[in-house]
């Protein structure tokens, strides 16, 4: 609930309230959110008083207002990676080693919930020590963060010690017990003021089918609600939402959760109200667009860059906008229709950590250890780059998806990084070893920023205080020159260290002197983000180190790893936890479609996409994400469903046969053009960009199709045989 | 249990005693352990388990090993992934593909890239037009599934090794 104009201060918000929940389930299906708010908890009370005056808004009935009740709903699909799961194990029994070999997104959790399965088995099944390794895998998407699937492996191994154990999903097993995206039915109220155009408030009731297992419904509900009013600034938000356990499949984890289903609807009802007040469909939204620094639904401005205006600008002046009107056809045979829509997605969980071990040879070889999983993400091309960034050249070897190469740091953790309430964590950091995380999953577009974090602080420690002094004594600068604090005006042009005036020097010159003369040569770090990154000082070298990390080790020379012990840290504050998201990335999409009337067989003719993502660590990485994130959207609007339950994929009849993903052939591959906006500042960090890019084909496409055939369909998928059937 | 005899890459294996139900899949993964040819569905409807396979009058295709018999290969002489490099170095399609970055995780690749060998293969003892090209390449590459990459850099990969030796792919122009 906005003040009275963008300069004051929000009325409510959940940044000054904290998030608020009925706390009360009812004998009912569902919540009970309003009646009852009397009997509520005071916090409650007082949110459910202004949703109540939002949505009463909503209803009266003010001719000034344009006022569309609408709603949407979403469809259970399949992530549909094409590796189905499996595992590997062997246990000796008899209280020996339990030896894993598995494929998943969140190893350092995996590891865990084995240990936490295990804990308290007795002789024999007790392992005294479980050695988890992991690899890489053929696409995840989410379905493999918190996989249930790795318990299975690991319960089959001790319950047939001393047999080699393989489980592997064939296809069917996989539909039948992978992860799915929750299907959403959404129901949204949106007022907009007639004479202005200014959208004045909105209310929405999302209802989440988690399925059979407690897997993320909670988060997803939660990022589907902070998601309900996209890229736009509304004074006057409500939205309830409830994630529900059914005898479905089971909802969790993927790609673009909750925003995927929330910005569908939200872009959907925005192309009608523009329609209704005929106003441009990308003039209304740059109206009504959040500016940069606006607060967002919780109340707090994103900290990253914001350029919808900007994105708005080149759809509108992309020809394919620009011929809408010429290329239409909603009369003959084939009718054409063109879409556009724009949302954004957050990257990050709010709390995340992050691990990277470096480490330099003698000749210059660099070695890189990260937790992060290699899917298909690119995180070791990412990772490779980021360290050379500092380092100067490309590692030889990167080795992902490690939980065993940070031990020296001797990291704990303790109570949920989300929830710990400021005086606890206080508590908590005085113990030098504590981090409120200690690794996070692969998955919420964090890759780029934080899976490649901590390796790039470890090579900025290796640069500053191994491969500097090396440059130094190879200039024979002395420490005492001021030259010799002039770090930041080196830089690496073609593997080599320069600096004005000196010769240039190459890296395996510098390791061998760094190694030679005992400066550092490896470094491992730990970081934690919770809409920033913790940060702490080290004693190092003789001067206090300050950097974006929580803890640190070093190698001299081909030393042993030491921990420094850190100092001042300063882990993020709790109340950041009532962020809804402070990271965010933007993206916009306009199509052309053709339909045929006689068939209903859609054609997309040409589209365009364009993003933002910072500072891209990897283009051609970042190209290949956008590319097939846009083909994982068109599977989503236009071809992927699951029945939930019977005739569903439990029944395990279900395979690629009847479950359509995208070929080739439903793409516009030549027809496809996709534009990575430049990073706006030289040093403008990394944002996570693999999921928005997902997102606005979806609803573009739905508007397109409405454009062509003046059909609003409010349900997904958008098959063939519908578009028949409306045509008919 | 049925005899089975066939040459893989050149390299010639069996005789040998495989189940009859025994598929290919299995007898390259399992029992030859080459496991870069990929299991995605089991069904022959992703066709990231496809090989080549050489007929003796010098043409080739494709085939799913899912859903096929290691039997039905007795006699027969295969390409796998393990194949296309020669001597440690790639193949030129191989080699396109990583300049291309056309995979991501890499779960599809071994089925892409002996389509597009045999595409290439074929258009080399048969060339197409130039404009039949972007249709020839999307009709031999469409019945493989890649969840990851959206094609795009698979065909620009295919497209570029043709163009880059027209005279070999490609019809001559009047």
């Amino acid at each position: 609930m906005a003040g009275p104009s963008p300069d004051k201060p929000d009325v409510y918000s959940p940044l000054q309230a904290g998030w608020v929940s009925p706390k009360k389930v009812q004998s009912a299906a569902l919540p009970v959110w309003s009646p009852l708010a009397n009997e509520m908890p005071a916090d409650y009370a007082k949110a459910a008083k202004y949703g109540e005056q939002i949505r009463a808004e909503l209803a009266a009935d003010d001719a000034s207002m344009l006022v569309l009740d609408r709603e949407f709903e979403t469809q259970s699909v399949d992530p549909m990676f094409l590796e189905p799961e499996c595992g590997l194990a062997w246990y000796n029994g008899k209280g020996g080693n339990l030896e894993l070999l598995l494929g998943v997104q969140s190893p350092y959790e995996a590891a865990e919930s084995i240990a936490h399965l295990l804990g308290k088995a007795h002789a024999p099944y007790k392992p005294a020590h479980i050695n988890a390794q992991f690899a890489h895998v053929g696409g995840g998407f989410g379905g493999r963060d918190h996989t249930p699937f790795i318990l299975y492996v690991a319960l089959a191994a001790v319950c047939f010690p001393g047999k080699p154990v393989r489980l592997a999903h064939d296809r069917y097993q996989q539909f039948q017990a992978g992860i799915k995206r929750h299907a959403i039915k959404m129901r949204s109220r949106i007022g907009i003021d007639r004479a202005t155009g200014k959208i004045k408030a909105f209310a929405a009731d999302h209802v989440l089918d988690g399925g059979g297992l407690a897997h993320f419904s909670a988060s997803v509900a939660v990022v589907a609600a902070t998601g309900a009013i996209g890229i736009y600034d509304i004074p006057k938000v409500d939205v309830r939402t409830v994630a529900v356990h059914s005898r479905g499949v089971s909802a969790g984890s993927m790609r673009g959760y909750g925003i995927l289903q929330a910005m569908t609807a939200l872009e959907v009802l925005i192309d009608e109200a523009a329609s209704e007040l005929k106003r441009d469909p990308i003039e209304f939204r740059r109206r009504n667009a959040l500016p940069q620094n606006g607060r967002t639904m919780t109340g707090n401005p994103y900290i990253v860059s914001v350029r919808t205006p900007e994105i708005l600008d080149k759809l509108e002046k992309h020809p394919i906008w620009q011929q809408r009107a010429q290329f239409k056809q909603t009369s003959s045979d084939r009718l054409v229709g063109t879409g556009v829509a724009c949302v954004t997605k957050d990257y990050g969980s709010g709390a995340d950590g992050s691990l990277g071990r470096v480490e330099l040879a003698p000749d210059g070889r660099i070695v890189i250890y990260c937790d992060h999983v290699e899917m298909g993400n690119g995180i070791g091309t990412a990772l490779a780059n980021r360290v050379a960034s500092h380092l100067g050249a490309i590692a030889d070897e990167v080795s992902v998806a490690r939980v065993d190469s940070y031990d020296v740091l001797g990291l704990v953790t303790s109570g949920d990084p989300s929830t710990i309430d400021q005086k606890t964590q206080d508590a908590a950091e005085k113990n030098p070893r504590w981090v409120p995380a200690i690794s996070s999953p692969t998955s919420s577009s964090i890759g780029a920023h934080v899976g490649t974090h901590s390796a790039a602080e470890a090579a900025r420690v290796i640069f500053r205080f191994g491969l500097w002094p090396a440059a130094l004594e190879l200039w024979r600068i002395a420490r005492t020159d001021p030259r010799g604090r002039q770090w930041a005006s080196a830089s690496w042009q073609n593997g080599k260290l320069t600096m004005p005036g000196l010769e240039p020097l190459a890296l395996p010159a510098l390791a061998a002197t760094a190694h030679a003369r005992g400066f550092v040569t490896g470094a491992v770090a730990h970081s934690f983000s919770r809409w920033a990154w913790s940060r702490a000082r080290f004693p190092l070298s003789g001067e206090q180190y300050r950097a974006d990390i929580d803890a640190l080790a070093i190698r001299r020379a081909n030393g042993k790893f030491e921990r420094i012990n850190r100092g001042s840290v300063k882990f993020p504050p709790t109340d950041n936890n009532r962020i809804g998201t402070a990271y965010t990335s933007m993206c916009g999409t306009v199509v052309r479609v053709e339909i045929e009337r006689a068939t209903g067989a859609l054609r997309i003719a040409k589209a365009y996409s364009v993003f933002e993502c910072g500072t891209a660590l990897v283009p051609e990485v970042v190209m290949g994400q956008a590319q097939g994130g846009f083909a994982m959207g068109v599977g989503y609007a236009l071809l992927e469903t699951l029945p939930p339950f019977e005739g569903g994929p439990g029944n395990g009849e279900w395979n690629l046969g009847r479950y359509l993903v995208a070929r080739g052939s439903d793409l516009p591959l030549r027809d496809l053009e996709i534009e990575m906006l430049k990073p706006q500042t030289a040093d403008e960090a990394p944002k996570g960009m693999a999921e928005v890019v997902m997102i606005p084909i979806v609803p573009a496409l739905i508007n397109a199709i409405h454009d062509a055939t003046g059909h609003r369909f409010r349900a997904l998928p958008v098959t063939a045989n519908l578009l028949k059937g409306v045509l008919a | 249990m049925t005899t089975l005899s066939l040459t893989i890459n050149g390299q010639k294996h069996g005789p040998m005693d495989v189940r009859d139900d025994l598929s290919m899949n299995d007898f390259l993964r399992e029992m030859l352990g080459m496991t870069g040819t990929k299991f995605g569905c089991g069904a022959a409807q992703c066709l990231s388990c496809a090989i080549i396979v050489d007929a003796p009058d010098g043409t080739s295709t494709t085939s799913p090993t899912c859903v096929a018999p290691a039997v039905s290969f007795d006699g027969k002489s295969i390409r796998t992934v393990e194949g296309h490099a020669q001597g440690g170095q790639l193949s030129v399609l191989q080699q396109a593909f990583i300049d291309h970055f056309a995979f991501q995780c890499g779960y599809c690749t071994a089925g892409f890239l002996n389509e597009g060998q045999v595409l290439l293969e074929r258009l080399s003892r048969t060339p197409v037009a130039r404009e039949a090209l972007e249709q020839t390449i999307a009709d031999a590459l469409d019945g493989h599934l890649c969840r990851c990459t959206g094609y795009i850099k698979y065909h620009a990969a295919v497209r570029d090794v043709i163009l880059a030796d027209s005279s070999r792919y490609l019809m001559a122009t009047k």
